[in-house]
């Protein structure tokens, strides 16, 4: 098999994966077309370093992920993206609705994309991150270049913002 | 142990507390019905969520993967442009093995002697001509300069838009000879005549060695040889290009003509004449209607000229009637004791003296001698005109602008942030300067198209006019970038065309600057306009 009909064949079966990380990163589903694109351009130019043994999918979301948070720092021109750690904080010990549990049907599904896609950046992002890419708390706070205990917050706060907005548009 | 904080339930459902955290929130769980209630709430709130993000991307288009462009890629398109290059030569030369072997002198590529004059009269032009055709003649140069930056360009654009490009070529190279109408053609190894008891109520083509025609054409006459002579009548334009070519006839329309001799004897050309040749002459008993213009070593003018005559040559030279203005730009012009001038006599020659008005001439108007070495000494940049002018010009680009980038807000965040994009952008611009009028040309010829073409030339000239502004606002933008707060985009637009105006203003390198600050800008445009049409929306 040619490493372009190779490479074809494992860009059908994560393109749609990789698209999404792309969506939920930078809030907007035509750069997330855009980035994909980019991120398996990437990745194609990249292949030859590519190890076999590890799975395809965990290194173009490393690849699609580095280039969104390079989009995103590039868009922003604040030093301070993702807010301070203490105001968060503050914030998020504010009383709030609850967990929406069962609430949150599958049904909800494209509600909740549309939610999650109004919040703030510095929310979204390791949102995305989270429960997107799966990334634990240790990689996000790496790639966000913030402490731990900020990303545990910015979670907090992004979930309780969603709910906010979940429940307030049923 | 009091309630723990919501932010530490939340860390609790991602399974981001420490064991011994964990531990002690679960134990205090054990006592805490409240704290139970949210955890369980918590927990399925999380597997919902990360099942709800991705709900949307089983369903998305997996749109065609176009590879990056490789060296393989660049070999094709090498390739590519070879072939078209061969298909194109293949094609021209069946058309001329069409065309007989005695006018193997008119091809372009041989250095033949017309070629060699057509070069000099070219050089004359750009070296003592007007600023038009020295930017005229500097874009053609430049053109051919940058078409090989622009393939290198092109080929780092994704293979559909280089595809695109080839396509336009290729379309370009067949349509070009299927413009044409019905012709009757008639041509001859030996001679090619039309006698003067003959009528022809067509366009004819003629190609022969010699062309002779004593009869009438009803229609264009396209004469081609090496010696092509008009003693009959020619209602419409005539055309002609030979080693020799004469005119005693009548022509009704336009002359265009192109030899090592040409001379209209005592022909009557009903609207202008354009002669390039070694030796142009209007003889004594020619009367040219229009107006007359002569490139070549010699220009003489000894019959009539209806309006204006412009010479450009070594010699020009003046003895019979013009009734409009004479203009030449020449090594010396001479207005002979024969000639009659209604108008101004104007000069543009190299030394004083240069021009002479021999004694008897009549000149109705003024006579004016413009040395070429203190035009182009005089120094434009120490006038308020022109400082005027440019704020003029500023402020006319900054309102357009303005207007465009509050219609467009796209646009204010358009940017070039590496070498590879501006270059990438240039080559877009190019292809689009380039290819724009040519569709707008091959939509025109088909009837249909004609409001198609008309608009494809509008968004070209658009695009060009609002190229600067977008260009501008993208170097604005580069400049003030490191502000703390971003500027308003109309402070980025203003700094940017000011740079810009300066920019296409310096000497001898403006136009070059002007040129690819254009060229860019258009590439930002039409890229943004491609990527919004790909995605099926311009809003």
């Amino acid at each position: 098999m040619t490493k372009e009909a190779g490479f074809a064949e494992l860009y059908t079966a994560h393109y749609r994966q990789v698209r999404g990380l792309c969506r939920q990163l930078l809030g907007s589903t035509d750069r997330a077309e855009d980035a994909a694109q980019e991120a398996f351009a990437r990745a194609y130019r990249a292949f030859a370093s590519y190890d076999p043994a590890q799975p395809f999918a965990g290194w173009v979301m490393s690849i699609a992920r580095n280039y969104c948070m390079d989009l995103l720092r590039r868009r922003s021109k604040e030093v301070t993206l993702f807010g301070s750690e203490a105001e968060e904080a503050a914030a998020a010990e504010a009383p709030g609705v609850d967990g929406l549990g069962a609430a949150l049907t599958q049904e909800r599904a494209t509600a909740v994309n549309a939610a999650v896609a109004k919040l703030p950046e510095r929310y979204r992002v390791p949102l995305a991150l989270a429960y997107y890419s799966d990334a634990d708390y240790d990689d996000i706070a790496k790639t966000l270049g913030i402490t731990r205990n900020h990303v545990g917050v910015l979670l907090c706060r992004a979930k309780q913002l969603l709910r906010q907005s979940l429940t307030e548009t049923p | 142990m009091s309630c723990p904080s919501p932010i530490t339930h939340s860390m609790y459902a991602d399974g981001a507390l420490s064991a011994r955290e964990a531990r002690a929130l679960e134990q205090h769980a054990v006592t805490c019905t409240a704290c139970r209630t949210r955890m369980e709430s918590l927990g399925s709130e999380s597997a919902v969520l990360r099942a709800a993000l991705r709900f949307a991307d089983d369903l998305a288009p997996i749109p065609r993967f176009s590879p990056p462009p490789s060296a393989r890629d660049f070999v094709v398109l090498v390739a590519s442009v070879v072939l078209i290059g061969a298909f194109s030569k293949a094609f021209w030369s069946t058309v001329a093995a069409a065309i007989p072997s005695e006018l193997g002198w008119l091809d372009p590529l041989k250095s033949g002697t017309l070629f060699e004059r057509a070069v000099e009269v070219m050089t004359f032009i750009v070296y003592e001509g007007t600023a038009m055709w020295t930017s005229a003649m500097n874009f053609i140069g430049a053109m051919l300069v940058i078409a090989f930056i622009t393939w290198l360009a092109v080929s780092t654009v994704r293979r559909r838009a280089f595809a695109g490009v080839a396509v336009a070529l290729l379309a370009v190279v067949v349509a070009l000879p299927s413009v044409g109408h019905a012709f009757e053609i008639r041509r001859s190894e030996t001679a090619v005549t039309v006698t003067a008891d003959e009528t022809i109520n067509d366009t004819l083509l003629a190609l022969g060695q010699t062309v002779e025609i004593d009869g009438t054409i009803n229609g264009d006459l396209l004469a081609f040889g090496q010696e092509v002579t008009v003693r009959g009548n020619v209602t419409g334009n005539l055309v002609t290009g030979a080693q020799k070519v004469t005119i005693e006839g009548t022509v009704g329309g336009t002359v265009i003509g192109g030899a090592e001799d040409l001379s209209l004897a005592n022909a009557r050309i009903g609207r202008d004449f354009y002669g390039f040749a070694n030796g142009v002459n209007i003889g004594p008993e020619a009367n040219v209607a229009g107006n007359a213009m002569g490139f070549g070593e010699t220009v003489d003018v000894d019959g009539r000229v209806g309006v204006d005559f412009r010479g450009f040559g070594a010699r020009v030279s003046v003895s019979g009637a013009v009734e409009g203005d004479v203009e030449g730009y020449a090594g010396t012009i001479a207005v002979q004791p024969t000639a009659r001038v209604g108008g101004n006599v104007t000069g543009h020659v190299d030394t004083a003296g240069d021009l002479s008005i021999a004694a008897g001439a009549v000149v109705g108007g003024i006579v004016n001698e413009q040395l070429v070495e203190r035009e182009q000494r005089r120094n434009e940049y120490s006038t308020f005109n022109y400082y005027f002018g440019q704020v003029i010009r500023l402020g006319g680009a900054f309102v357009t602008g303005l207007l465009l980038l509050w219609l467009f807000p796209v646009l204010r965040e358009a940017s070039l942030p590496s070498a590879p994009a501006v270059l990438k952008s240039f080559g877009i611009g190019l292809a689009a300067a380039v290819t724009l009028p040519v569709a707008a040309v091959l939509f025109c010829i088909t009837i249909v198209g004609i409001p198609l073409g008309v608009l494809t030339f509008l968004v070209g000239a658009i695009g060009l006019y609002f190229s600067k502004a977008v260009i501008g606002q993208i170097i604005g933008r580069g400049v003030l970038r490191n502000r703390p707060t971003p500027p308003h985009f109309a402070a980025t637009l203003l700094l940017g065309l000011v740079i810009v105006i300066v920019a296409i203003n310096l000497p001898w390198i403006g136009w070059l600057a002007n040129l690819v600050l254009t060229l860019t800008g258009l590439g930002v445009i039409v890229s943004l306009i491609l990527a919004r049409v790909s995605r099926g929306s311009l809003a």
